[in-house]
């Protein structure tokens, strides 16, 4: 099935921030094989060279190492995945936030509504 | 990565009509390039000229610095708007002929391929449907190992299953070595594949430009962009 | 490459051309058969049903026609195999093989000579064997003993050899084999240049080479001093003999220059001016 990827935004962008979430949910676990560049580019439906490119940008970041002759691996750091966890998850908290002051709701409002949910979703 | 095509000044004309209008292009190889522009704009036109069906009417067109002819033949591996085969052939007689002439051509491929597909070799190419001899037409062209395929208009009128079907064979056939210069006017169909478009418009080259920029630097899609520039 | 071109061109045409000869051989079975019980109920003065006699004359017809269809048909066939797989859709593939354009042209030439060549020969062959068979065998008798040998004297005496004859035979029909051929894919190739109508555009080109050729070769036909000799009144024998060789060399060497055109048409076409619109 193909990945369901925006237009308006470069795909292997796109990629390693799916790639980043299979990681820190646990999808892939640290020091786990990666599937080849044509494997991915073949599931995602997207070229390989983007697929490639997406690939260069987690290893410039460190989340995956290439081992020269058996392929690519997820980094076996498990501190710097809980880091990347860490920070995936503020962006989409500060997002969330960006997105109820838009709505007018005071940071306070904000904290009150969310606890009110959490709660209701438990009965 | 090393320059594939190379035009330089390439007029094609028509009579009085010019098709194509002093054109300046190369193409690279390790691409997956898209040649988008509405019907008639010259696409189908520049690509018969690389294949050596149309004579340029005045500038130069070089593949690999050769002049087209056999060698650039031998690299070039195409993919007509219309089925183009003798219809009275078994699929197993054309493998054998591409085989035959073409020395990158790789049959097991293929027939891996009509399996996956269901398509039995030894059907006539008559008995098939539209859509299926176009899936045969594509699979040889794909089962070449060469240096550029040049395929025009491959999803021209294909519902999205089987669209989905030709992107894939065209993916999972691809060497990031060589070059794919896709035509077409259905751009939404087909932009997560590309990383290169060229804009053609009125036989003149509009724009060309990586897919990466397009959506990176204006926050477009290459559908967006196509829409405002050709819009009317 | 060249060996795998000739391999599927004959492959692609064999099929109908084969067929093409054994409806001739089978219609020359007929015909034999038809003649020859003809003479039988003659010898024995024997009067058939009418029926027998529709039939038997049927089939002499039936024969007859089949001769000038077999070449038509075998013609008709070499030209639209050449157009088909030259200027229409199949151009495509044929002209994207990794092989000189001007390659797969002289391959498709000879191809269609070889097989025009053949019919020929076959045509020839049928009639021999019609001939032979009705008369029992005294035809090849006569033509082997009395043309060959008895003629020979006496054609000589007016400055003819039979092996000369031949030799003349086989180089004109050689000659003719490639003019109609050439005709036909010179007009093709001329009709392909044009944007739209490609078929209409090849068979005016090929009614204007028709005119141009007719025109040149009655030009030829008075400068080889045809008229004046009819028109001077001169009835000596040698000089017969004398004019009929002039005028056959000046036809052989007229048609030689026509080939040589209808073929420069086709090669500079096809190296340089494919048009596959």
């Amino acid at each position: 099935m193909a990945w369901n990827l925006d237009s308006d935004r470069p795909i292997f962008l796109q990629i390693v921030e799916r790639i980043q979430t299979d990681i820190v949910s646990g999808r892939y676990h640290a020091g786990d094989k990666l599937p080849s560049v044509r494997e991915l580019a073949a599931e995602a439906a997207v070229n390989p060279n983007t697929m490639q490119k997406a690939f260069t940008e987690l290893e410039r970041m460190g989340l995956v190492y290439s081992k020269r002759t058996s392929g690519r691996f997820i980094t076996e750091d498990s501190h710097m995945i809980e880091q990347l966890k860490t920070s995936l998850a503020t962006e989409k908290i500060q997002e969330f936030i960006r997105l109820m002051q838009q709505l007018g709701f005071e940071n306070e409002e904000i904290l009150a509504l969310m606890q009110q949910t959490m709660k209701g979703e438990k009965l | 990565m090393s320059t594939l095509v190379e035009c330089k000044n390439l007029t094609k004309k028509y009579g009085s009509r010019t098709a194509i209008d002093n054109i300046d292009l190369a193409i690279e190889s390790g691409h997956i390039i898209g040649l988008l522009g509405p019907n008639g704009s010259g696409k189908t036109t520049l690509i018969k000229m690389m294949n050596g069906l149309l004579t340029p009417t005045s500038g130069s067109l070089y593949m690999k610095q050769n002049p087209i002819g056999p060698t650039s033949k031998k690299h070039i591996s195409y993919l007509p708007d219309h089925t183009y085969l003798n219809m009275n052939q078994r699929v197993r007689d054309i493998v054998s002929y591409f085989a035959d002439f073409y020395e990158d051509f790789e049959p097991k491929r293929a027939y891996d391929m009509l399996e996956k597909l269901s398509i039995n070799p030894d059907d006539r190419l008559r008995t098939m449907s539209k859509g299926t001899k176009e899936k045969v037409q594509l699979i040889l062209v794909m089962s070449r190992r060469a240096d550029l395929y040049i395929l025009d208009e491959p999803i021209a009128g294909v519902d999205p299953a089987a669209r989905d079907f030709i992107l894939n064979i065209i993916l999972s056939n691809y060497d990031p070595e060589a070059s794919i210069l896709i035509s077409t006017h259905l751009i939404a169909d087909i932009e997560n594949i590309l990383d290169e478009v060229i804009f053609i418009q009125n036989g003149q080259i509009r724009l060309t430009a990586s897919v990466d920029d397009i959506r990176g630097n204006q926050g477009k899609s290459v559908d967006t962009l196509f829409r405002e520039v050709f819009r009317c | 490459m060249l060996g795998k071109l000739f391999k599927y061109e004959f492959k692609n045409t064999a099929k109908v051309m084969l067929l093409i000869y054994a409806v001739l051989i089978v219609t020359t079975c007929i015909g034999t058969l038809a003649l020859r019980s003809t003479i039988r109920f003659d010898s024995i003065g024997a009067d058939p049903s009418p029926v027998v006699t529709m039939l038997i004359v049927g089939a002499i017809i039936l024969y007859i026609l089949s001769l000038f269809a077999f070449f038509i048909v075998t013609y008709v066939y070499m030209c639209m195999h050449f157009y088909k797989t030259m200027y229409s859709a199949q151009g495509y593939l044929t002209h994207t093989l990794p092989v000189k354009q001007l390659t797969t042209f002289h391959v498709k030439l000879a191809t269609s000579f070889v097989w025009m060549f053949i019919a020929l020969l076959l045509f020839i062959g049928s009639v021999f064997a019609l001939l032979n068979s009705v008369t029992d065998g005294e035809f090849w008798q006569i033509f082997s003993q009395e043309f060959i040998t008895g003629f020979d004297s006496e054609l000589a005496a007016m400055g003819f050899h039979t092996a000369g004859l031949i030799a003349q035979f086989l180089f004109s029909t050689v000659l003719s084999c490639l003019t109609y051929l050439l005709w036909v894919f010179a007009s093709a190739s001329i009709g392909q240049l044009f944007s739209s109508n490609k078929v209409l555009a090849s068979v005016v080109a090929g009614i204007i080479l028709y005119f141009i050729n007719q025109t040149l070769s009655l030009i030829v036909l008075l400068a080889s001093g045809y008229f004046n000799t009819i028109f001077s009144g001169s009835d000596a024998n040698s000089e017969v003999a004398l004019m009929n060789n002039s005028l056959l060399s000046a036809n052989n060497i007229y048609a030689i220059l026509v080939v040589i055109v209808l073929y420069s048409i086709c090669n500079v076409i096809v190296r340089k001016h494919i048009n596959l619109e």
